[in-house]
């Protein structure tokens, strides 16, 4: 499956995503579009078209920040980090989408309901 | 304001956007060489996986939103380019556009001025005219009697004042040349009622108007200027009408109540008989309304007023009663339907235009679908193509709009020019600021309604199909709209077409109204006579009878005559009649009928036959038997059988029996429009009213009529060196200045639908000769399967004529149902008329047919081969 297609994700779930990667320590964009393909064990593909947009989104929303640093291979790259507000919209996000899935899964297995 | 520092931003966003994906891709790479793949296979699929870094960025400008100021910028200077590539479309486009703002702002500054905007004049919307009506004389407004009005200014409560003003013409001789001037009889709050002050001196005071007060006189500016601007004016004396006056004031420039021609105001000083007339109705009045009070209350409390004064005064005042009417409506509403017919009718132009243009848009579109198509391919969003194609539009309409308002600076001169004498307040008309505001938006929403449809349209093409094959036909949705819009444009011009078809009947039947008289070669003048020199009726008969013999001594004179009211120009006063051996109750409608004092040879010098009986003669004077000539219209209604000549009528205001000497045909008395009813024409040397101390004098000439004015004046001049006369013209140029309006509303909207018409047959011809086009190698192909060039001919005429058919059709309806909105402007034919309804048909059926023939003609010439090989 990839995470791609607009359609094929919930609106905001990349963004979502972003911000859970970003709050175990900051990472630069190539570093998130990795550590999410391996945390969802090559479930997810972030396809670069998407990512790009979806970090500037985050970016004016003021919910990471970006400074310039060096990656792991000595290049220079942006480097994102999650902001106190971004924290705050990620705990809301959580919140939703939990019980979002919570909801599909009792309309999924009515019977267990 | 984020949005402005986030601009200054862009530069270094996009550079460190650009940065950041070169850094992921050198990464992946990394990252692929690691995993085992060769460095320029690794770098290949990063790349790959990337995609469209530029459509990336795209994404990522939009949404940071300071996009959109810099791609307009680009927008800008694209379309430019585009445009200055088809000059030839542009400018026919930008014309087309500048014909219906110009048209458009010129007549909405003519709405605004006249119609919109209020009176220049204090708190105007609290003005109010107030008029008699009698159900006898079809309750139209009629004028008031001095006695009725002061018994209304004493009685009123809801007007703050009430003001009475009636034109009466004086003459002032104490310069070189004597003339007649166009004054104002007004009551003394005349001026403060109305909330309007002096430029130089002051106007009158409330007790200026008594009977003993020194005459005292108010100038217009217009006078004031011709009299040389003299600083020193309050205080200069005046003779009028003999009579040695003193001006006290200048009124400012724009002051025209009520009309722009007045020369000055004097009170109104009647004296105490005069005012408690009741019977002679020559007063206007107007009143300023409390703040309390409504326009209805006003009402209410006038026709209280009425019934009180009808059941004082059964004889002159039994059914009369009053309207309240705001003085805006009195002053313009006359030319109201006609002003706003002539906007209507621009607005229809305007649409029409954007619906070509729309058409000129789609077809322009689906020629550069291609150029759309790579843009697209290219990553350009809808949005910013539908954008791109809304800017085209906007900077064409820009263009049109612009050139409209530069045509429109042209053209309200002209409707001023024009309309001097012709629309009131016409002095006003100009190109303000909600004049140009009007234009602006016009121009904004022109662009957006031929604009937007078109863009949505191109910007909905497939892509890939495009490009791939090469798109040569027209998808089948553009023919359909293309189509739609044609059939459009053809029903607005039907519209117009009717409009202007009936206004220009309505004309024709108007100038082909026998007017009753001869009017070629016919010089008319006028003389009012001072009281205080000719204060009776022997002495001005007098004076009357030697300018006449005076007169026709003259070299090149044929005929000369006398009339108390100019004929054709619409004065018609009416008097109360008897009727010998009639039998007439007491609650019978009184007989009305115009009363014309005229003298012996008015007849023949204006051209009318005596058809029974004989005309006046020298003997016809005073102390022989009073005599009267009839019109047909009166021997009809009361002589209907008999032969009228000998009977005897009696004018109920001198209580004398007239014997019927004549009778005459009727004439237009009132201009062309108007039947003059029963009317009785008197002697001149028999009147016993000494108020009328005037005349028109009719000279038929054997030359050009203006030629013999320096000798008349002499000849007048020699009589009496203080008399002036006034209002010198010819009986044509009176006839023709009675047709003015309608030739003028007939000419705009005839103009008007010629450009609509123009514009729909160019729409037709547009449409044909690109299907043609489009449609050369299928024909070709049709041609050699055996399809004769008939067949084809018929293939490619009929959708089209089918659309016209449509158009014509549905443009009919709409007009049969728009058409009753310009009864009021109509004369002698019906909003309905048959005629004008098939004509219209007709002649966009031909015009249309004419113009298919020239595609069509070009794909009958089909070369089958030359068509096949260029597939």
């Amino acid at each position: 499956m990839r995470a791609t297609e607009k359609s094929d994700l919930l609106p905001g779930t990349l963004e979502m995503l972003i911000l859970v990667t970003l709050r175990r320590g900051p990472l630069h964009g190539y570093a998130i579009a990795q550590r999410i393909k391996q945390t969802s064990d090559d479930l997810l593909h972030v396809e670069e078209g998407s990512l790009y947009p979806a970090l500037q989104r985050l970016l004016i929303q003021d919910w990471v920040s970006a400074v310039w640093g060096m990656s792991g291979r000595n290049r220079r790259v942006r480097i994102y980090t999650l902001t106190p507000s971004g924290r705050k919209q990620l705990n809301q996000e959580v919140k939703r989408v939990g019980r979002l899935i919570d909801g599909i899964t009792r309309v999924m297995r009515p019977s267990e309901a | 304001m984020r949005r402005i520092l986030r601009y200054f931003r862009a530069k270094r966003f996009a550079s460190d956007l650009a940065a950041e994906m070169r850094a992921h891709i050198e990464e992946k790479v990394d990252e692929l060489i690691v995993e085992g793949l060769r460095p320029e296979e690794a770098r290949s699929q990063a790349m790959r996986n990337f995609g469209n870094r530029m459509q990336v960025a795209e994404v990522c400008r939009e949404q940071w939103a300071f996009g959109s100021l810099d791609a307009i910028g680009q927008d800008l200077r694209y379309a430019i380019r585009v445009l200055r590539k088809t000059p030839v479309f542009t400018l026919m486009a930008a014309l087309s556009v500048a014909l219906g703002i110009g048209v458009n702002t010129i007549l909405f500054s003519a709405v605004n001025h006249v119609l919109l905007r209020s009176l220049p004049y204090r708190q105007p919307d609290r003005l109010f005219a107030v008029w008699s009506r009698s159900v006898s004389h079809g309750s139209e407004p009629m004028h008031v009697s001095a006695a009725d009005f002061y018994d209304w200014r004493a009685e009123s409560r809801s007007f703050e004042s009430l003001e009475a003003y009636a034109s009466w013409p004086m003459n002032l001789t104490n310069v070189d040349e004597p003339r007649q001037l166009k004054t104002e009889l007004v009551s003394g709050g005349f001026f403060s009622t109305l909330g309007v002050g002096a430029q130089i001196g002051r106007t009158f005071l409330q007790d200026e108007d008594r009977e003993q007060s020194p005459l005292v006189v108010v100038i217009s500016h217009h006078l004031w200027r011709e009299m040389g601007e003299p600083a020193q004016i309050v205080g200069r004396p005046l003779t009028l009408n003999g009579s040695p006056a003193k001006v006290i004031g200048v009124m400012p420039a724009g002051f025209a109540f009520p009309s722009p021609e007045v020369d000055a105001w004097v009170p109104l000083s009647l004296s105490s008989q005069n005012r408690s007339n009741r019977e002679g109705r020559w007063l206007a009045v107007i009143g300023r309304l409390r703040e309390s009070n409504s326009r209805r209350d006003a009402a209410t409390e006038m026709d209280v007023i009425s019934h009180r004064l009808a059941a004082a005064y059964p004889v002159t005042n039994t059914g009369w009663s009053t309207s309240v009417s705001p003085l805006q409506d009195e002053l313009v509403g006359k030319v109201r339907p006609i002003l706003l017919t002539l906007q209507a009718g621009g607005l229809l132009l305007l649409l029409i235009a954007c619906v070509n243009l729309a058409n000129l848009l789609l077809a322009r579109g689906a020629s550069r679908a291609r150029e759309i198509g790579v843009r697209a391919a290219l990553g350009a969003s809808r949005a910013r193509i539908v954008r791109q194609l809304i800017v085209e539009s906007a900077v064409l309409a820009a263009l049109g709009g612009g050139m409209g308002i530069a045509l429109a600076l042209q053209g309200i001169t002209l409707v001023r020019t024009f309309g001097d004498g012709l629309i009131p307040r016409a002095d006003e008309i100009r190109l303000g600021g909600p004049v140009v505001g009007f234009a602006v938006a016009m121009t904004l929403l022109t662009a957006l309604i031929f604009g937007l449809a078109p863009a949505i349209h191109a910007s909905r093409v497939d892509v890939r199909e495009k490009i791939v094959s090469g798109a040569r036909g027209t998808p089948r949705s553009v023919e359909r709209k293309r189509g739609l819009l044609v059939a459009i444009e053809v029903g607005l011009a039907s519209v117009l077409l009717v409009g202007a078809g009936l206004l220009g009947e309505s004309l024709a039947h108007l100038v082909t109204m026998a007017p009753g008289l001869r009017t070629d070669h016919v010089l008319t003048l006028r003389l009012t006579l001072p009281r205080s020199h000719y204060p009776t009726n022997t002495l001005q008969n007098a004076f009357f009878e030697r300018i006449l013999e005076g007169v026709r001594r003259l070299p090149g004179v044929r005929d000369a005559g006398e009339i108390s009211d100019t004929p054709l120009e619409g004065n018609n006063p009416t008097f109360e009649f008897d009727l010998e051996g009639a039998i007439h109750g007491p609650t019978d409608a009184p007989i009305q009928a115009g009363l014309r004092a005229v003298s012996p040879g008015y007849l023949q010098a204006a051209g009318i036959p005596v058809l029974k009986g004989r005309d006046f003669t020298l003997d016809d004077r005073a102390g022989h038997l009073p005599v009267a000539i009839i019109n047909q219209a009166m021997a009809r209604r009361y002589w209907p059988i008999s032969n009228p000549v000998g009977r005897r009528l009696r004018l109920k205001e001198d209580q004398r029996w007239l014997a019927v000497t004549g009778v005459v045909p009727d004439i237009k008395h009132m201009g062309l429009k108007a039947d003059e009813g029963p009317v009785v024409y008197i002697p001149y040397a028999q009147k016993t009213q000494d108020w009328l101390a005037w005349t028109t004098l009719v000279v038929r000439t054997a030359g050009e009529p203006m030629d013999i004015v320096p000798a008349i004046r002499g000849a007048i001049r020699g009589l009496d060196k203080n008399q002036p006369i006034a209002e010198v013209d010819t009986l044509d140029r009176v006839l023709t200045r009675s047709t003015a309006m309608p030739r003028f509303t007939t000419a705009v909207i005839g103009a008007v639908s010629g450009f609509a018409l123009l514009i729909a047959v160019l729409g037709v011809y547009g449409v044909l000769a690109y299907t043609v086009a489009q449609r050369v190698p299928e024909l070709g192909i049709r041609l050699t399967l055996g399809a004769s060039p008939f067949q084809v001919l018929w293939l490619l005429l009929r959708s089209t004529m089918l659309r016209v058919l449509a158009g014509i059709t549905g443009g009919l309806l709409a007009a049969w149902w728009l058409a009753r909105l310009l009864e009021t402007l109509l004369f002698g034919v019906r909003p309905d008329d048959p005629a004008t309804f098939a004509g219209v048909a007709c002649i966009l059926l031909l015009v249309s047919v004419a113009a298919m023939l020239v595609p069509a003609r070009r794909a009958m010439k089909i070369d089958p081969m030359t068509a096949l090989r260029a597939e």
